[in-house]
């Protein structure tokens, strides 16, 4: 995304100069393959194997930790012996729930990004306009990101009650003045509860997109815009063809960290809905972390991350491709 | 410039930390112990880590007096709470990757399975059951749900059946609404005995403009958990009970020759059916209601008929909480206009009354790598004590039901509590009779109870949502039970559930 | 003239608007901990002392009865966020600089160079944390680490990491470099010109890093609640288990929730135009 960088000290070669640099970079690049690839590497074994609840029990032994006594449920056939099988990624054809939950992951990325995007985009031009109170206005705007994101849950869980909340008062209010009834059923309708956990997440990261193309645009130099306003241009068609277009690439990181980010949700869907009504709003993570932790059956739960894994990165690459070319035509 | 600005905000978020710091201070450190006190103080300076669910219910009674139990013995208490939603994850992660993380566990009796059967737990010593007053315990609460095979892996704190709630003000042969109701239907307005006669209440009621207090406001017809990854299991079995259970064979979540599941039979679809009617005829919102939102809904007066455990009694008595305060009527659940018998295959006509025994009740354990097991045994002894157990039931909002012969006989108990002389009677009779219920159904106590549990509660839910037909919604049941039992060895599976059942060859 | 005035009414009304979507949560949340149950469950009321009389009983009770479990949690929380928020700035400031100033090419490692390098550190943070739920489990219980801060803090600076080195990275290449070559011709090692001269001067990025961890910390959720028990157990667990079925007290769980919240809030707000200034410097360049 980034281009190369500009320079650099030295070139390259010279003994004390590789093992300054080796100072530098290393100990991130160690801590994170040595977090990181034990846990990929082992996901990725057990998801060709019947792994299950209780053969855990033995691997922690195995390890070490021998405290407790002998499990006496041993006699199921689970944790004997290794087979490998490719039971799990079949599975995967087949399960519904999962289906489901993956078509509901990507709602909530796409419908998420495009309204944080655009919200965020118009509030980043109204911040970037010199106006009384401005300093006041982006910190108030900020606020929504810094919450809990299970505290962001539990608020958007009682603005969005059907009976005790304001705009359920708003809702009743509006009906009797219209004279029919309108009534937003918001968390008992999968569609409702959707567009509400999109919203609730919306509230918290639009700060975010905010922020990012606020400072993108403070970058842009104001000479352009000034040889533009001396050609004429109004100030839509100098949105439309400099502001737009120079922030592209800004945006599309914007977009990709926080597409990648929902893709993860799950902490505001376990406030709000547990994944209901019906399977509606269960989201990938969600469905793993219930294979794994509720059900114990944590070989199908790695293969399941590691489809996760590869959609994201295909979400990754198609967008990161769309998005040159996209960047490129505007530009022309 | 840049100095202060970084330092004021570090400085306070300091500030506030140390202050909250400093209020834990004397909690954080064991009590000191006095040299006097040693000997007299057994547990001095051991910290007992308590697990349970979050909020006042449960775990508050273990807040209110653990102190005692402190100043006694010398040791700690810890109290480590989780939502229900979590519960048993945490614990069985706990327990699975060794760490001796809790001493204590406060738990529902139907995760016995999962803790019992691999040996998680510490057996309850016999002379500590002694102490308890054992034939004060209602057997069902004393033997079938404490002990994994002949093992007694935990003391008996709670005992916890389904039970109907009614508003008593507005169904009655007297009430304001009586002729009507007689002439739509044909026969009087009262407490309902079947599941058609509920549904005829609810039918009525629902949406009806009716005085609650004070205030005229419609109210719904029901108010049933339906919220998915909560209760709504439960309550979707205390429906299906009394179509499916067969009086006289006990097996009825599998059969007992070769655990096919029972699920998916007519019983339960009827019973589908009639829960996807509870949606319609209760409060907009109640898909996504648990019974944390009904107990705080139906005391003020949001619908008719309410199905719960028995915690709705108290709180119905409370002023502060409940705007119904002695309107509430008690009943046992609804019985099936009809039951289908699954060996015949034909549906029997005959009003068939099951009360469903849901969840059991929680019950105090002790892990078995405990580093403190002596301490934790002798706390766990003394929240089950006779006198506190008693006195835990008539309060509101400790989550805590009668399990004694004791508590349902002694109705000044309950007078003190603030219930009136009527309303205790009818409370107690309703529980008394459920628990003694010869056709009472107990809760599936094997091994992978909860992700039993968990295929049925995704499925009715997505059947509430319209998703799919309730019929394919069961098979889906059936058919994953199916591969769960095959998963975990039909052979063991089949074993554990005759003896839960208590059934016989 | 006129035009220009409808555009400022336009401005303010939108400003004015998102200041209400921004700050109604809170004030809901502020007035509801006041609130007594039969306050919350009868409808809506707005106003204290207009439509609702307050009570100061869940604070109360909040700092009281549950002083000890709130304080637990608190002081767990502010240990793991500032505990992955130090080793997260160290290891991002110096990995960051090295990637900004170097040039790093493995050639036994696919050949990566610089870019090749950075992309690969900013993909560790969006990786399915499902994917290491049962893996750090028993990682963890292997090495002794469930439920330690020490454990918590790992697993947070792995992925705040990430996040803090590609911000640095891009923060110390629009520095110039100028300043650093006149103190190594002065006759600075590396390592000190970068701790002397290029730390001060990138005060702004490292502020902003550092909020951002610390925010991310202090928010986390799912390893908090996998990965501890009881001693390490932060906030966020705390107040997603308040779902209990005793009926969600929100009026209780709002007054946690503001306790919660209170701190990063407060930090955020004070500290709002080091997060502009250090991301304007250079991560936005894209």
């Amino acid at each position: 995304m980034t281009q190369p960088h500009a320079s650099a000290h030295k070139e390259e070669g010279r003994p004390h100069e590789r093992t300054i640099k080796r100072i530098f970079l290393m100990p991130a690049v160690i801590y994170l393959l040595l977090l990181s690839v034990f846990p990929m590497l082992w996901s990725l074994s057990i998801s060709f194997t019947e792994y299950q609840r209780g053969a855990m029990r033995t691997a922690v032994d195995v390890g070490g930790d021998a405290s407790a006594g002998t499990p006496a449920g041993a006699e199921t056939p689970t944790g004997q012996g290794i087979r490998l099988t490719l039971r799990n990624y079949e599975r995967m054809a087949s399960d519904q729930r999962l289906h489901t939950a993956a078509l509901n992951t990507l709602t909530y990325v796409i419908g998420g990004v495009l309204l944080q995007y655009v919200v965020g985009f118009l509030l980043a031009l109204v911040l970037h306009q010199d106006f009384w109170g401005r300093n006041i206005a982006r910190v108030i705007f900020l606020m929504p990101m810094m919450v809990t994101p299970v505290a962001a849950a539990y608020m958007g869980r009682m603005l969005f009650d059907s009976r005790l909340s304001p705009q359920a008062h708003l809702q009743r209010l509006l009906s009797s003045l219209i004279g029919w009834e309108i009534s937003i059923p918001w968390f008992g309708d999968g569609r409702w509860a959707t567009l509400a956990i999109i919203l609730i997440d919306s509230w918290q990261w639009i700060p975010f997109m905010t922020l990012l193309l606020l400072a993108g645009m403070q970058s842009i130099p104001e000479d352009i815009y000034e040889a533009a306003r001396v050609d004429g241009a109004s100030s839509f068609q100098i949105l439309r063809k400099i502001t737009f277009p120079l922030l592209l690439p800004i945006s599309l990181t914007a977009i990709l960290i926080r597409g990648l980010e929902i893709f993860k949700i799950i902490d505001i869907i376990v406030v709000t809905t547990g994944g209901g009504p019906g399977s509606a709003t269960e989201s990938l993570t969600m469905y793993i972390f219930r294979t794994a932790l509720t059900f114990g059956n944590f070989s199908y739960a790695a293969a399941i991350s590691y489809a996760l894994l590869v959609l994201v990165v295909l979400f990754a690459t198609l967008f990161l491709m769309l998005g040159r070319r996209f960047a490129r035509q505007s530009i022309a | 410039m840049f100095r202060r600005q970084f330092w004021l905000p570090m400085l306070l978020l300091l500030t506030i930390g140390a202050l909250i710091w400093g209020c834990a201070a004397p909690g954080v450190q064991p009590p000191a112990v006095g040299e006097v006190g040693v000997e007299a103080k057994p547990f001095a300076g051991q910290k007992v880590v308590v697990v349970t669910q979050t909020g006042r219910s449960i775990g508050g009674p273990v807040e209110d007096h653990a102190p005692e139990w402190e100043a006694l013995t010398g040791g700690s208490v810890e109290l480590q709470q989780f939502a229900f939603g979590e519960l048993f994850e945490k614990i069985i992660t706990a327990f699975e990757t060794g760490a001796a993380a809790y001493d204590v566990l406060i738990f529902p009796a139907n995760w016995a399975g999962d803790f019992m059967a691999p040996g998680y737990l510490e057996p309850i010593p016999q002379e500590m059951l002694d102490r308890l007053e054992p034939d004060d315990i209602i057997p069902l609460y004393r033997e079938r749900i404490t002990a994994w095979g002949d093992t007694v892996y935990a003391l008996p704190y709670d005992g916890d059946a389904h039970m109907l709630y009614y508003r008593k003000d507005l169904v009655n042969p007297e009430s304001p609404y009586a002729a009507e109701f007689q002439e739509r239907y044909g026969y009087p307005l009262d407490k309902p005995r079947t599941w058609s006669e509920y549904y005829n209440i609810a039918e009525f009621f629902h949406g009806r403009e009716v005085e609650t207090a004070g205030e005229v406001a419609p109210i719904a017809g029901v108010a049933e958990a339906q919220r998915r990854n909560a209760q709504s299991y439960w309550v979707f079995i205390s429906h299906a009970a009394g179509y499916g259970k067969v009086p006289g064979d006990p097996c009825f979540f599998f059969t007992c020759d070769d655990m096919t599941p029972l699920v998916n039979s007519p019983a339960w679809v009827q019973a589908l059916n009639d829960y996807i009617r509870s949606r319609d005829l209760g409060p907009a919102e109640q898909l996504q209601w648990d019974v944390a939102d009904t107990r705080v809904h139906f005391p003020a007066g949001a619908a008719v008929l309410n199905i719960d455990w028995g915690d709705v009694g108290p709180i119905s008595y409370n002023p502060d909480a409940s705007v119904i305060v002695g309107k509430t009527g008690f009943g046992v659940l609804p019985g099936g206009d009809r039951y289908w018998d699954y060996r015949s295959g034909e549906w029997v006509e005959e009003v068939n009354i099951a009360p469903f025994i849901a969840f059991g009740g929680w019950i105090i354990g002790v892990s078995a790598n405990s580093q403190v097991k002596e301490a934790a045994l002798d706390f766990a002894a003394f929240m089950a004590r006779p006198e506190l157990v008693k006195q835990l039931a008539v309060t509101p909002d400790t989550g805590i039901n009668p399990s004694r012969y004791s508590q349902l006989e002694d109705i000044d108990l309950w007078l003190n509590a603030g219930f009136d002389r009527e309303g205790a009677e009818d409370y107690l009779a309703a529980i008394r009779e459920t628990i003694a219920h010869p056709n009472a159904v107990l809760d599936l106590r094997i091994r992978g109870s909860a992700e039993y549990m968990n295929v049925l509660d995704t499925e009715i839910s997505r059947a509430l949502a319209n998703e799919i037909a309730p019929q394919e919604a069961l098979d889906n049941v059936a058919a994953a039970w199916q591969e769960i039992t095959d998963r975990l060895g039909r052979e063991e599976q089949l074993r554990q559930y005759r003896n839960a059942v208590g059934y016989t060859e | 003239m006129r035009r220009k005035f409808w555009q400022r009414t336009l401005l303010y009304a939108v400003v004015v608007l998102w200041s209400i979507v921004c700050l109604f949560p809170f004030y809901w949340l502020f007035t509801t901990s006041f609130k007594t149950p039969l306050a919350v469950s009868r409808g809506p009321r707005y106003v204290p002392y207009v439509d609702f009389q307050p009570t100061g009983d869940h604070w109360r009770y909040l700092f009281n009865e549950q002083g000890r479990t709130l304080a637990r949690h608190f002081r767990n929380s502010l240990i793991a966020a500032t505990g992955a928020t130090v080793a997260a700035v160290i290891l991002g400031a110096m990995g960051g600089y090295g990637l900004a100033r170097y040039r790093y090419h493995w050639r036994r490692f696919f050949n990566w160079r610089n870019d090749n390098i950075a992309f690969w550190i900013i993909s560790q943070r969006f990786l399915p944390p499902a994917l290491f739920v049962v893996p750090f489990l028993l990682l963890y219980s292997w090495l002794n680490l469930i439920d330690t801060h020490i454990g918590l803090i790992m697993a947070y600076t792995m992925f705040n990491v990430p996040f803090a080195l590609w911000i640095m990275r891009d923060f110390f290449m629009s520095l110039p470099i100028e300043l650093e070559e006149s103190a190594l011709v002065d006759g600075a090692t590396p390592w000190q010109a970068f701790v002397r001269i290029v730390l001060p001067l990138s005060a702004p990025g490292l502020v902003s890093v550092a909020i951002f961890s610390f925010v991310f910390s202090w928010n986390e959720f799912l390893y908090a609640l996998m990965l501890t028990n009881y001693e390490a157990i932060t906030l966020p667990v705390l107040i997603a288990g308040q779902n209990n079925t005793r009926g969600i007290q929100w009026w209780y769980i709002s007054a946690l929730t503001l306790t919660a919240v209170a701190p990063v809030v407060l930090i955020g707000l004070m500290l709002e135009r080091y997060i502009t200034r250090g991301l304007t410097a250079g991560a936005i360049k894209g």
